[in-house]
């Protein structure tokens, strides 16, 4: 037989530092956490262990991490907002490549629109309107990363709530969700995602208007300056189109699983000893349910955040100058070849999120696969067993 | 056969009830969500008042919702419907876009799916684990993570100083037999057609067929996989068969998933078709649909968005239907 030699690399020591501080920072809440749930730590340490195995899966989180930095601190680090047109200001910023630095005159209008004279280096190129590429990707990515975590988020929670009721009652209840949910998925998604974001924005311009607090909401999330407010209804718009295009793929997909849950011997065992059935549903079928449903959502975030850009590119999402990646091709293709740069940087942003999201959520499927971390379990007492001997 | 007939009849009760509630969410986003869509069919702000109460009167936009619900229906049912925009026949429009422009797209891009995405992978899954099976498994990947109009731009920008594909216009053959103009000029033998037809097309179809490819990659290489870890590809090993008729029993037994989605993917590709149409200048239906939304032809768009779910409703009954002629175990 030959000898698997398992070393926990230092990466591991890392997931397991960061997974016993989690456990003593619950511990700290509720006493005896720690003690009770000895073998879901296990489990979570071997998860963490397989996903340390994976380089893919590394690569798709150093990816997704980077996004996410991205989004988050992107609006405080551009180093210039993303309405700012310095064509204005200086001829040659209009439609400048990469690289590109001009010398901002020191005059009255360019001050007031808040640029100081000096230099200013265009990173990535400028579109036609001299506003700075970089700047607006960095804004896009905020953009891109709340709707696509707001869609799939409210999107999953309809879904897997009306999958479980669905799946688990049964009957009538199972007939009738079951209908409406085939009536939506009776439209591919893009299609009725357009048909909804062609006549939204219409629908919700003068509710918007009147409910200021929301555009403030908005404003505050997607870091859009006041004077741009009324743009936020077109993209509430595509959020709540979205919303109602992304639920009917989570219920069936749960509705199936929770078919097949509902038949173990525990379900019976709950349902006798006098469980009611919200404690069922959520305390016994849900956990042993939701490996898949959290491969799906990772993966539907990267979905997310194409589709989004697929209907920018259409015209029907963010309307200008909120920065959208998409929007910023389409108003960009006209350009093309000339102005490669606007078409060719916001798609590989966009690709390189939605391939780290695909990744990462590959890797997460193995990690969840009880049988990896099983075959993992076996190497690691094995190591254990031998370091104790010798 | 007691049984087929059973699980045909019930599976076409379920399509009914279906498509009525299809034609209920087609109604509700085309005439109740916009609040007042004769002020925009008629011009906007700027439109006369007798001519939005004419429109108002025409399509009954004042009545009760079941009345405005009855008449939406069959206007759109009775194929003589007049866009209030564009004053043409909503239905012949419609029909012309989709029979020469998107339908031709959608099966070539199928053709792509099967040609491509079967083969890799099988040839996946029987070299698990090597260098092939990584490189194709991120070629897959890679499919499914690309924006269409990013990648649609690049291979324009690499193909067409070099000639590989024509970007404008559309060819069409002087004859009509079915209406679908590749498969005219094929029953017609007109290879010069077909010849212009790939020049403009293949690159379109190509696009639109990426990320199906990655999907049927991945599946295929999963279900083969499955496949062959049944207990009867160890009894043919033991008898001794060759190689290649193992993995011929395997195939047709992995085909049953495929089949499905592949099924499935069609509706999918008439769903993508509008962002490759755009990109392309493809007089299709797909585009058709984004014009009418610029115009605020609500009419033609819901029009537009009905036939296309009618076509994916269909391909999905068809592939339920077929799925359980295939498969004994699936007649419920």
């Amino acid at each position: 037989m030959p000898e698997y030699v398992y070393v926990k690399n230092p990466l591991d020591k890392l997931s397991d530092a960061l997974i016993d501080a989690f456990a003593n920072l619950v511990d700290a809440i509720r006493p005896g956490w720690k003690l009770k749930n000895k073998g879901r730590l296990e489990e979570w340490r071997l998860m963490m262990y397989t996903l340390n195995r994976s380089p893919l899966g590394i690569l798709g989180a150093l990816l997704v991490a980077f996004f996410i930095l991205m989004a988050i601190f992107g609006p405080a680090v551009a180093p210039i907002s993303y309405r700012t047109g310095l064509v204005l200001c200086d001829l040659k910023a209009r439609l400048a490549p990469p690289g590109t630095t001009i010398t901002i005159p020191n005059k009255d209008f360019c001050k007031r629109m808040g640029l100081h004279p000096g230099k200013f280096e265009f990173l990535l190129g400028s579109d036609n309107f001299g506003r700075d590429l970089w700047s607006r990707l960095l804004y896009g990515a905020r953009t891109s990363l709340i709707v696509s975590i707001l869609v799939v988020s409210v999107g999953a929670s309809i879904g897997v709530l009306l999958g479980l009721i669905s799946g688990y009652y049964g009957g009538a209840v199972d007939e009738v969700i079951m209908r409406i949910t085939d009536m939506f998925l009776a439209f591919p998604g893009l299609i009725l995602a357009m048909a909804l974001s062609a006549t939204l924005p219409y629908a919700i311009q003068s509710w918007f208007k009147s409910h200021m607090e929301v555009a403030k909401l908005l404003g505050y999330l997607f870091a859009v300056e006041r004077v741009d407010y009324p743009a936020l209804a077109s993209l509430l718009s595509v959020i709540i189109a979205l919303w109602i295009v992304w639920w009917p793929g989570y219920t069936r997909l749960v509705r199936g699983t929770v078919l097949s849950v509902r038949e173990n011997t525990y379900v019976e065992a709950a349902k006798a000893l006098g469980v009611s059935d919200l404690g069922i549903m959520f305390r016994h079928i849900l956990p042993n349910m939701i490996g898949p449903v959290l491969v799906y959502i990772t993966m539907d975030l990267g979905g997310a955040i194409l589709t989004e850009a697929g209907l920018s590119f259409l015209g029907l999402g963010a309307v200008p100058p909120l920065a959208d990646w998409g929007r910023i091709i389409y108003d960009g293709a006209q350009f093309f070849p000339n102005a490669w740069w606007l078409v060719f940087w916001p798609g590989l942003f966009i690709f390189l999120t939605v391939f780290g999201f695909n990744l990462f959520g590959d890797a997460l499927r193995d990690a969840l696969d009880p049988r990896t971390r099983r075959s993992i379990e076996f190497k690691v007492k094995k190591v254990v067993a031998e370091e104790e001997a010798g | 056969m007691a049984d087929i007939k059973k699980f045909l009849i019930r599976r076409l009760l379920t399509f009914v009830p279906t498509l009525i509630g299809a034609t209920l969410i087609v109604f509700v986003i085309a005439v109740k969500i916009p609040g007042n869509p004769a002020l925009l069919w008629a011009g906007g702000q700027k439109a006369s008042p007798d001519v939005v109460a004419r429109l108002v009167a025409e399509y009954h936009l004042n009545d009760t919702w079941y009345r405005q619900y009855y008449f939406f229906m069959k206007n759109i049912l009775s194929g003589k419907a007049i866009s209030p925009v564009t004053s043409t026949n909503i239905w012949s429009q419609i029909s012309t876009r989709f029979l020469q422009v998107t339908l031709p797209l959608a099966l070539f891009s199928f053709i792509f799916i099967l040609v491509i995405g079967i083969p890799l992978g099988i040839l996946s899954a029987i070299k698990r684990d090597t260098w092939i099976d990584n490189i194709i498994r991120a070629f897959a990947l890679i499919g499914i993570s690309t924006p269409i109009f990013w990648l649609a731009y690049l291979l324009i920008f690499w193909l067409q100083p070099r000639g590989w594909v024509t970007l404008s216009g559309f060819p069409l053959p002087g004859y009509k037999i079915t209406g679908i103009p590749p498969i005219d000029a094929l029953l017609k033998l007109d290879f010069h057609y077909l010849w212009l037809f790939v020049k403009r097309m293949w690159l379109p179809a190509f696009l639109l067929a990426y990320a199906g490819i990655g999907v049927i990659t991945r599946l295929t290489r999963n279900s083969f996989l499955d496949a062959m870890s049944g207990e009867y590809v160890v009894f043919m090993e033991a008898r001794g068969f060759p190689r290649r008729r193992i993995y011929m029993h395997v195939l047709r037994n992995a085909l049953t998933p495929i089949v499905t989605v592949l099924g499935l993917m069609f509706g999918g590709l008439l769903a993508g078709a509008p962002i490759t149409e755009t990109i392309f200048n493809l007089p299709g239906l797909g585009r058709y649909i984004l014009q009418s939304i610029y115009n605020f032809d609500y009419l033609t768009m819901i029009t537009g968005v009905f036939l296309v779910a009618i076509i994916y409703m269909t391909s999905n009954l068809i592939v339920d239907i077929l799925y359980a002629v295939i498969d004994p175990r699936v007649r419920y």
